[in-house]
């Protein structure tokens, strides 16, 4: 004896019903994942702090002095080796490579960044060239470890990734 | 029919009253669930601020908050943090068995005694401390012994990465997380409260270079230490400052008070000879004496027990730039004499040379200067004797001498200084013609080992006796040097000293100024120079030449047209 408009009721009350419970359910596990969220970036940025001292203790000055002296082949500038635009003499016209890209002068203040591993000036390089096998490779090879180099010296803050959990 | 008639008219009614009974229970209902659903609603999409307030409460992630703030150098490189460990404590009360506990833990933290755990343990109270801060490994340990009684607290503890580096500037703290020494202390409010790091103006390259080459000359002239400070001219920052022996703040609690001591700021010495600096300064400003004056240094002076000899006695009349290239005393003396003793204090006084530095350390001293200011301390206190100030003191008005005669109070913290209203002290041509002396000092006098090729460096260099129980001790020295660079605009002052360095076969047996220190002004000025993109100059180049030129003749001839 039941009426369709009961029924309709019914079935819509029984909806609500489970609709509520079904968003109640989703509040409490987003609650959940939240708060797990919150821990985990908690943990994160202990890590990040943790690592950040560690950071800057691998970076002392002396331990880099020392790991360039045994890793890499540069030498701090001396102040000879340092020339602004001026000083360059201009090459004839003959002699430039067909991309002229190897002509580029580095201002004087273009060495500022890297601590220790200071990067022989270009102009100095381009004067007395290393005899090296790979010579053609050699300069972008010694321009890129700069680039890595005074990348992470102008950024010692930013400790990212691989925070131990 | 008619009974049926009946009952259906009575059944009816029962219908009928049921009926009615029905829609007011149901109306009631109804108008009930109507108020629920009016309610439901309003919560659901109208009760805004109980939603934001349930928002607000539930846990946002902070930013990790330690309890005292990082410190970093002026790049922001880190120079203290804090780290979270944790600290052992036991309620004693619920130790059952201290003797056995003390024993298996001495076996996780070998470095305390047993004795000590034990006693500790066996105390009538409820809370003792075992230990402070363990590695994360001991923690490990100590729970998996799964004694009821020791539990461990989250401490913070204040790590220095770069250790002796900045160790007498950035200072320590206790195991409370109060500060005993250096910024930490002397900043020990700011530091607790704030979420920010501290930024001081100190570069910890410029501090290694500068550490570098100080350690290095003090082994090689058996120095019983030494220092050296960097230091902004227009700004007052101080760059670098070093002390040696220096401490590890990571361990301050085993460094000796030696090693702890910080000569720069809490040291005062007789500095000798760049005191000189000052001397032609004020007779330049007070008009006293010119380039063109000359004094007779042919004889030591004499006055009462006190005899004024030169170290390089030239034995004739000296011009003024010649007095301070040759770093004449007695012409120095004579020079003071001209000046007189009220000026003389006036113009020190100005310079900051007579209190105490504004620097943001704990570790300072008062100068030390006569009471009284005769004319023996007019004389001597011309070339550095008879007054005693600490290096940092001679460094800033070394700055207020070279930069346009300005005296801006010496800082550790960085940032917004450069605009800092200074004390005008000497005019600018004063100032410019100090910096003539200077670079005359270094091209042709005492100070050549200073000359970093390119950077223009000027100086002085000074030598001077250690006292000893009120008498100078012959062979125990005080060599420093004093250098500005580049020195046509300078950018920063470059002191270096040494104590007690002693003569060696290379440097002819001197332990002078100009073989001790200046090549560690030469060094930390040719290594930070790159670093702060300050271009190597053509030093014979014609305007520079004319910027630091001394129309200086010798004595005998008198010319009239004035400084270049």
């Amino acid at each position: 004896m039941i009426r369709p408009t009961s029924l309709i009721l019914m079935v819509l009350a029984a909806a609500a019903g489970g609709a509520l419970f079904q968003v109640a359910f989703e509040v409490s596990a987003l609650d959940d994942e939240l708060a797990q969220l919150n821990r985990d970036i908690r943990a994160d940025r202990d890590a990040i702090h943790v690592l950040r001292a560690e950071w800057s203790f691998l970076n002392q000055p002396e331990r880099l002095e020392e790991l360039t002296r045994r890793h890499l082949d540069l030498l701090p500038a001396s102040g000879s080796q340092i020339a602004g635009t001026g000083a360059v003499p201009v090459m004839p016209e003959e002699e430039l490579p067909a991309n002229g890209s190897n002509i580029a002068v580095t201002p004087a203040t273009a060495v500022i960044a890297a601590p220790k591993a200071k990067p022989a000036a270009p102009v100095a390089r381009a004067a007395a060239p290393r005899a090296s096998a790979q010579t053609e490779n050699r300069a972008d090879l010694v321009r890129s470890l700069d680039d890595v180099l005074r990348e992470v010296m102008a950024t010692p803050a930013s400790a990212t990734g691989g925070a131990p959990r | 029919m008619k009974q049926r008639i009946a009952f259906e008219s009575s059944k009816k009614q029962a219908i009928e009253t049921a009926r009615n009974r029905l829609l007011v229970g149901g109306s009631l209902m109804a108008a009930a669930f109507f108020v629920v659903g009016v309610r439901l609603f309003d919560l659901a999409v109208f009760n805004e601020t109980e939603d934001l307030r349930r928002a607000a409460s539930r846990e946002i992630a902070r930013p990790a908050s330690m309890a005292r703030a990082d410190i970093v150098d002026r790049n922001g490189v880190l120079l203290a943090t804090s780290l979270k460990t944790a600290s052992l404590f036991a309620n004693p009360r619920k130790i059952g068995n201290p003797a056995d506990v003390a024993r298996r833990l001495v076996e996780i933290i070998p470095d305390m005694s047993e004795e000590v755990i034990a006693a500790r343990l066996g105390a009538d109270k409820n809370f003792v401390w075992l230990r402070r801060n363990l590695t994360p490994r001991q923690q490990f340990e100590v729970n998996r012994l799964g004694v009821p009684g020791l539990d461990f607290e989250q401490e913070e503890r204040r790590v220095y990465p770069h250790g002796r580096l900045a160790g007498h500037i950035v200072g320590f703290t206790n195991v409370d997380n109060v500060g005993l020494a250096g910024i930490e202390k002397s900043m020990d409010a700011a530091i607790a409260g704030a979420s920010s790091p501290l930024r001081l103006s100190i570069d910890i390259r410029v501090q290694q270079i500068l550490r570098q080459e100080l350690a290095g000359q003090i082994e090689k002239f058996k120095a019983i230490g030494g220092g050296g400070i960097v230091l902004d001219v227009e700004s007052g920052e101080v760059v670098a400052m070093v002390s040696l022996p220096d401490f590890d703040p990571n361990a301050a609690g085993q460094a000796s008070d030696d090693t702890r001591f910080n000569r720069m700021t809490l040291g005062v010495y007789e500095l000798g000879s760049v005191f000189k600096i000052f001397n032609h300064a004020i007779a330049l400003e007070t008009g006293v004496a010119s380039f063109q004056s000359s004094y007779d240094a042919t004889k030591p002076i004499r006055v009462s027990r006190f005899t004024i000899s030169d170290y390089h006695p030239e034995k004739r009349w000296l011009t003024v730039p010649e007095i301070f290239q040759h770093s004449s005393n007695i012409g120095s003396a004579k020079i003071a004499l001209d000046i007189g003793a009220e000026d003389q204090r006036k113009y020190l006084g100005h310079l900051g040379l007579l209190r105490r530095t504004s620097i943001e350390l704990p570790e300072q001293a008062q100068p030390m200067y006569p009471s009284r200011w005769r004319e023996i301390n007019t004389m001597t206190i011309s070339f550095g004797h008879g007054i005693a100030v600490s290096p940092l003191h001679l460094a800033s008005a070394v700055a207020a001498t070279v930069n346009g005669g300005i005296l801006r109070p010496a800082t550790l913290v960085g940032g917004e200084r450069s605009s800092v209203d200074g004390v005008q002290v000497f005019s600018a041509e004063t100032s410019d013609r100090m910096r003539r002396l200077l670079r005359l000092v270094v091209e042709t006098g005492t100070g050549r080992n200073a000359d970093a090729e390119g950077y223009l460096v000027g100086g002085k260099t000074g030598t001077a006796e250690k006292q000893v129980n009120g008498a100078y001790k012959r062979n125990a020295l005080i060599s420093s040097f004093v250098g500005v660079y580049p020195v046509t605009a300078p950018r920063f002052v470059v002191f270096a000293m040494l104590d007690e360095p002693k003569g060696i076969k290379e440097s002819y047996g001197y332990a002078t100024g100009g073989w001790t220190a200046a090549p560690v002004v030469k060094g930390v000025v040719a290594r930070m120079a790159p670093l702060y993109g300050i271009a190597p100059l053509d030093e014979s180049a014609p305007d520079i030449r004319h910027a630091i030129n001394i129309n200086a003749q010798p004595a005998i001839r008198n010319r009239s047209d004035a400084v270049n």
